[in-house]
């Protein structure tokens, strides 16, 4: 079961991050960023990736013959995803640059085949999720995919509870360890769609936990 | 936010309460009101808001994940890009006329504020450390009385720490105890507070260096007063040998910490921690050069922006070669603020 508070202990380790989530998520944050790469990314394609961490995602997309820009507000991350773009060989196609959300005014209209982000929109507020989703649609070209994986918030009280109950160990002790609290995106779908994207993929995971999302922005908003 | 929310925030501060984030107009302010930066730790925003009633004014909240300003500007998460974000996102430019934001003094070890004016075009500027000092703040056009610059480390600042910083160590024995032997439950909880407000109240007369240090001194004072009176009264030291090791158990606890938490003085967890190879231990504690602050003269310009944010008062105005004068380089613990704001980098911490 993936629980992205297993991932705010491992954020505060950056060095051991990569390895230590996929261990405790069983694989699963691999496997999730591997999926939505495969799906979505092509080669000759022009890739954003928000909130791109240790770039992991980024890294693969490179591999998969996109030239991608990657952005995350943490310098310590990125130290290591730049490590990681040169241990692959794929540094002169991946840009890293260390911004919040705000910078993406600097991205030109219609310029990116596909906006991607795995695990950064929970990080994120409310104003700033749509201040991103705005943007994403500005700087995708007609056409253009936006494809999210992260942790979502369950749709029915059930599920909220069984989830909640499964995770209240996990989150305590994410306290206890980083002192950081965890939230889940809760109504990412509306906002996407509000934000003028069609929805083409909207996946849950077992427990309704995890959102898998991939939208399509098919013209320019009146 | 209801009472009940409230006092669950305040008990439960060692963990990060996140509120909203963005611009948040406070009575009624135009395109010429100052813009108050500030972190979206729930309590923080109560009591800005609180010191801020009947005045119009912008609140620009930023996303430090629900820490306070100081520990999430020194433990690196609100940095200038929390700063730009919250700028841009809310179009705060498109709201005032003047481009300039309020910075908490305490967002200084963080903070880098040219970045801020090179992304957003807005400059900022240092208020006074506490939100109650705003109002007076801004009365005075935007001027600080030294006592606005220092972070108080007295009976307020410790009172507010008392129950909320002890609660949670109180809490991991009494439910343990609860569950397992019940009777010992009252015992330990007036052993507990009273060790607790021992050292809250007679910490600056009780002789240590460190704060741990000082409470083991503590306990083992109580540990022997206690075996003396066995041994008058019962002829035997270690008649309440249980007794003894809980007095010791609990002081050696109760002061973890005690000096990084009350006084100005290094951190003894953060400290520990190093010793043990920790880098980083989530947001409580990152691991960064420690030691006194020093200044390389030749670099330094006399622009006495350190001497503005030092919580302390480590400095103490220009010489007569326009070069900063230290009043008291021992009182230093190293939060960076300085070396981090130093616009000549003439600032650094060393040994």
């Amino acid at each position: 079961m993936f629980s992205y508070v297993y991932m705010k202990i491992l954020e505060s380790q950056p060095r051991r991050y990569d390895s230590g989530i996929n261990l405790l998520s069983l694989g699963q944050s691999e496997r999730v960023k591997k999926r939505l790469v495969s799906e979505n990314v092509v080669r000759g394609s022009r890739v954003l990736d928000i909130g791109c961490g240790t770039g992991t995602a980024a890294v693969m997309a490179a591999r998969a013959g996109a030239k991608v820009t990657g952005f995350d507000i943490s310098a310590p991350m990125l130290a290591i995803a730049r490590d990681k773009a040169a241990a692959a060989t794929t540094a002169d196609q991946i840009e890293f640059i260390e911004m919040g959300v705000s910078g993406m005014d600097r991205f030109a209209a219609d310029s990116f085949d596909l906006v991607m982000s795995t695990l950064a929109f929970s990080e994120l507020s409310l104003d700033e999720q749509n201040w991103t989703l705005e943007h994403a649609f500005r700087i995708l070209k007609t056409g253009g995919r936006l494809a999210i994986a992260d942790e979502a918030r369950p749709s029915t009280a059930g599920k909220r509870l069984l989830h909640g109950l499964v995770r209240i160990p996990l989150a305590a002790l994410t306290f206890a360890l980083t002192q950081t609290s965890t939230r889940a995106v809760a109504g990412l779908p509306r906002l996407v769609r509000r934000a003028g994207f069609t929805v083409d993929t909207e996946e849950r995971s077992l427990l309704d936990s995890f959102l898998y999302l991939v939208a399509k922005k098919e013209a320019t908003r009146p | 936010m209801k009472p009940v929310a409230w006092i669950i925030a305040y008990l439960a501060r060692w963990f990060p309460h996140r509120a909203p984030t963005g611009l948040f107009p406070l009575g009624r302010p135009d395109a010429d009101s100052p813009v108050l930066v500030t972190a979206n730790f729930t309590l923080t925003i109560k009591r800005v808001r609180k010191a801020l009633a009947g005045r119009s004014v912008w609140l620009l909240v930023t996303n430090s994940e629900g820490i306070n300003v100081w520990c999430a500007a020194a433990g690196g998460i609100l940095t200038e890009n929390r700063v730009i974000d919250a700028i841009k996102v809310s179009r705060l430019s498109e709201k005032v006329r003047r481009h300039e934001v309020i910075l908490p003094p305490l967002s200084a070890p963080g903070v880098d504020r040219k970045a801020v004016r090179r992304e957003t075009g807005f400059r900022c500027r240092f208020g006074p450390v506490y939100a109650r000092d705003i109002p007076a703040y801004l009365d005075a056009g935007k001027k600080k009385t030294e006592a606005m610059r220092r972070f108080d480390f007295g009976w307020r600042h410790r009172l507010d720490m008392f129950v909320p910083m002890n609660l949670p160590i109180y809490l991991a024995v009494a439910v343990v105890l609860y569950l397992a032997e019940p009777a010992l439950l009252p015992g330990f909880t007036a052993l507990f507070w009273t060790a607790v407000a021992f050292l809250y109240v007679f910490m600056d007369w009780i002789p240590g260096r460190t704060g741990w240090g000082q409470a083991m001194l503590s306990g083992l004072v109580f540990a022997i007063a206690q075996a003396a009176l066995d041994w008058y009264s019962l002829g035997n030291p270690l008649a309440h040998w249980g007794r003894l090791l809980a007095v010791l158990i609990v002081f050696f606890a109760a002061g973890f910490d005690l000096a990084g938490i009350l006084s100005p003085r290094t951190s003894d967890a953060e400290r520990l921690m190093s010793n043990l190879g920790f880098r980083r231990f989530g947001s409580l504690f990152v691991e960064k050069e420690t030691g006194r602050v020093a200044l390389d003269r030749p670099k330094c310009h006399g622009c006495m922006t350190c001497s503005d944010i030092c919580p302390v008062g480590v400095f103490n105005g220009l010489d007569e070669e326009k070069k900063m004068l230290f009043k008291d380089q021992g009182a230093c613990f190293a939060c960076g603020a300085c070396v981090k704001q130093c616009p000549e980098d003439a600032l650094s911490l060393i040994g």
